[in-house]
């Protein structure tokens, strides 16, 4: 982390002035920006997941069960 | 019956991507300076909001409108800047003409579907605010964090003072004037890539009794890093030996707001005056006289017309962008009344550096006793906003080179009538130091120059007493004042190994210098 953030502070201080052209030091830390942006969508996504959990679990299930019966089914007529 | 979840996604929207700048810059700028922004960001989500709900009588999809405005807002302007830099294609992806068309298409689509759906929209809703939620978290985890550490973060790293030092006995304590002048390069490199001549500004240095330091090299090439070891008067290896900065950046923060030197001079009984250079990091705690100029009193008043440094950088970063870049193709026409709020910045950056410019001198009436005058002038650093005769420059220029030598030319007229002040208005002999904290910002990659040849600085010393036997013309911003206070104030602090570091590491460097020129 400490590499990173001496990585950042090195290099992303010149970045304004190269193209902003906006006075000395502020950083529009772009890269923070859209990296921020993918670990919220993935926390929701693990929101989400953990709150339809039940219902996920029940598609599954019933995803399965449904495959059993229909190959019992097809065992039945095949017999 | 399932409760329906709050549309909050949109605000939060809004918001982020102002919080999440403002985490970025936190040790630059203080929190104020964005809350203009965050108030209008929160305003104009609201209205969007409003009008797409009375216009849809659907608030989830009103909602979601209204984030897919926000996030494309804010987010034009970044994406435009990754591009630009990142990507091997960035000359043709990062360019409006083929950015905004793919934008627009995205936005489209989504607005469409949007507005077609039938479904039940809560469960997406939800999913929303929990991303938005998420986003503003973590920014606002990073303010909170870098205030609280800021607030009980202690000055571990600054060397103690070797010895007592005192002040001389024989005669009057001389004021101390310390000039930084942000990116000002050596001489060489000014005459090889900037096109001008300074040698004409160094002789008469001399001959007012100035010691040029004309192989002078930063010890390192970034203004947090060489002022954090300037001014404490160490390099940053912890000790080691190594060329390698061991500090974290809220470490050199420290070091420099609260620093060996001013600790020194403060116990000496010098009243330590400065200027708020406008960046919280180089503005010193604790001290008797802080100058603040006038444009850094604008960009924080929330009723000031125009635009502050943050705010610009804001538009830099969205959609606003466009607006900033098509300004830069019609810079013929000046009178323009958005491009002066638009480039205010430039105007308060002027304003900042011609007022402490001038206030340097009239500290000699203005404060009674022994002083150490800390000036930090972010010039001749871009942006350029001084043309060779003073003149405002109130665009960016074509010619960045020339531009830069311009601004060099400005400030050099405006260094001389200030040590001539100095020097004769003074009731004792002042010591003055103007110093570099590194070479030219520039694009070096891009000019196919060696980025080394940041570490070329001015560095010259007027020093009473006759104690130029004792300068060299490689001597160091981390010897600067080692030699000061051995000299002057009895310190025991001895010399160090002149050493430059490009970054945070790399081998030692050490430029080509030639002293006859």
């Amino acid at each position: 982390m400490d590499a990173l953030n001496y990585y950042a502070v090195f290099h992303m201080t010149w970045l304004p002035d190269l193209l902003a052209k906006t006075p000395a030091y502020l950083d529009p830390g772009s890269g923070s920006f859209f990296l921020q942006l993918l670990l919220a969508t993935l926390m929701g996504a693990l929101f989400l997941v953990g709150a339809y959990w039940k219902k996920v679990k029940s598609f599954v299930r019933n995803l399965f069960s449904k495959r059993q019966k229909e190959q019992e089914d097809s065992d039945q007529k095949s017999q | 019956m399932k409760s329906r979840p709050p549309i909050i996604h949109p605000l939060l929207f809004g918001v982020f991507p102002v919080v999440a700048l403002i985490a970025r810059n936190i040790a630059e700028i203080p929190a104020l300076e964005g809350v203009r922004s965050l108030i209008v960001s929160i305003l104009i989500t609201l209205l969007i909001l409003l009008i797409f709900s009375l216009a849809l009588k659907n608030a989830h999809k009103a909602g979601m409108i209204s984030s897919l405005i926000m996030l494309s807002f804010f987010s034009y302007g970044h994406l435009n800047l990754v591009l630009r830099t990142v990507s091997p294609l960035g000359d043709l992806l990062g360019r409006h003409r083929f950015l905004v068309p793919i934008y627009v298409g995205i936005f489209g689509v989504a607005l469409w579907g949007i507005l077609r759906t039938r479904r039940d929209l809560s469960s997406l809703t939800r999913f929303l605010n929990v991303i938005a939620s998420a986003l503003i978290i973590i920014p606002l985890f990073q303010i909170a964090a870098f205030e609280i550490q800021d607030f009980t973060a202690q000055s571990s790293q600054a060397a103690s003072a070797a010895g007592d030092l005192r002040l001389p006995e024989d005669q009057k304590p001389p004021d101390v004037y310390y000039i930084l002048m942000d990116g000002y390069p050596r001489g060489d490199f000014i005459a090889q890539h900037l096109g001008y001549d300074n040698s004409p500004f160094l002789d008469a240095l001399e001959e007012k009794g100035f010691f040029v330091a004309l192989c002078s090299q930063a010890n390192y090439s970034d203004t947090r890093f060489s002022m954090a070891s300037a001014l404490n008067m160490t390099y940053l290896d912890g000790g080691t030996g190594l060329s390698e900065v061991v500090f974290r950046r809220t470490d050199l923060n420290r070091m420099i707001r609260s620093s060996t030197v001013q600790q020194n001079f403060a116990s000496l009984g010098y009243t330590i005056v400065t200027f708020d250079p406008g960046y919280r990091w180089l503005r010193w705690d604790n001290t008797d006289i802080q100058y603040t100029p006038g444009g850094i009193q604008t960009s924080r008043n929330l009723l000031a017309i125009g635009l502050n440094e943050f705010e610009r950088l804001l538009l830099n970063t969205s959609a606003g962008k466009l607006l900033l870049d098509m300004q830069v193709i019609s810079t013929a026409n000046q009178v323009n009344r958005i491009i002066q709020v638009l480039d205010n910045p430039r105007a308060l950056h002027r304003e900042n550096v011609l007022f402490t410019l001038e206030a340097i001198p009239k500290t000699m009436a203005e404060v009674p006793g022994p002083k150490f005058v800390y000036a930090h002038i972010v010039s001749p650093h871009p942006p350029f906003v001084f043309t060779a005769d003073g003149t405002p420059l109130d665009n960016s220029p074509t010619d960045e080179l020339v531009a830069y030598g311009d601004q060099i030319a400005y400030v050099n007229t405006r260094l001389l009538e200030i040590v001539d002040q100095l020097i004769a208005e003074s009731e004792q002999p002042p010591i003055i130091i103007i110093q570099g904290d590194h070479g030219a910002t520039i694009d070096y990659a891009g000019l196919r120059i060696d980025e080394a040849e940041r570490l070329g600085i001015l560095n010259v010393y007027y020093l009473p007493g006759g104690l130029e036997q004792e300068l060299y013309v490689s001597l160091s911003p981390v010897n600067t004042f080692r030699l000061i206070f051995d000299r002057y104030f009895n310190g025991h602090y001895g010399l160090l190994k002149n050493k430059s570091i490009l970054g945070r590491q790399s081998h030692y460097i050490e430029l080509d210098c030639e002293t006859s020129q």
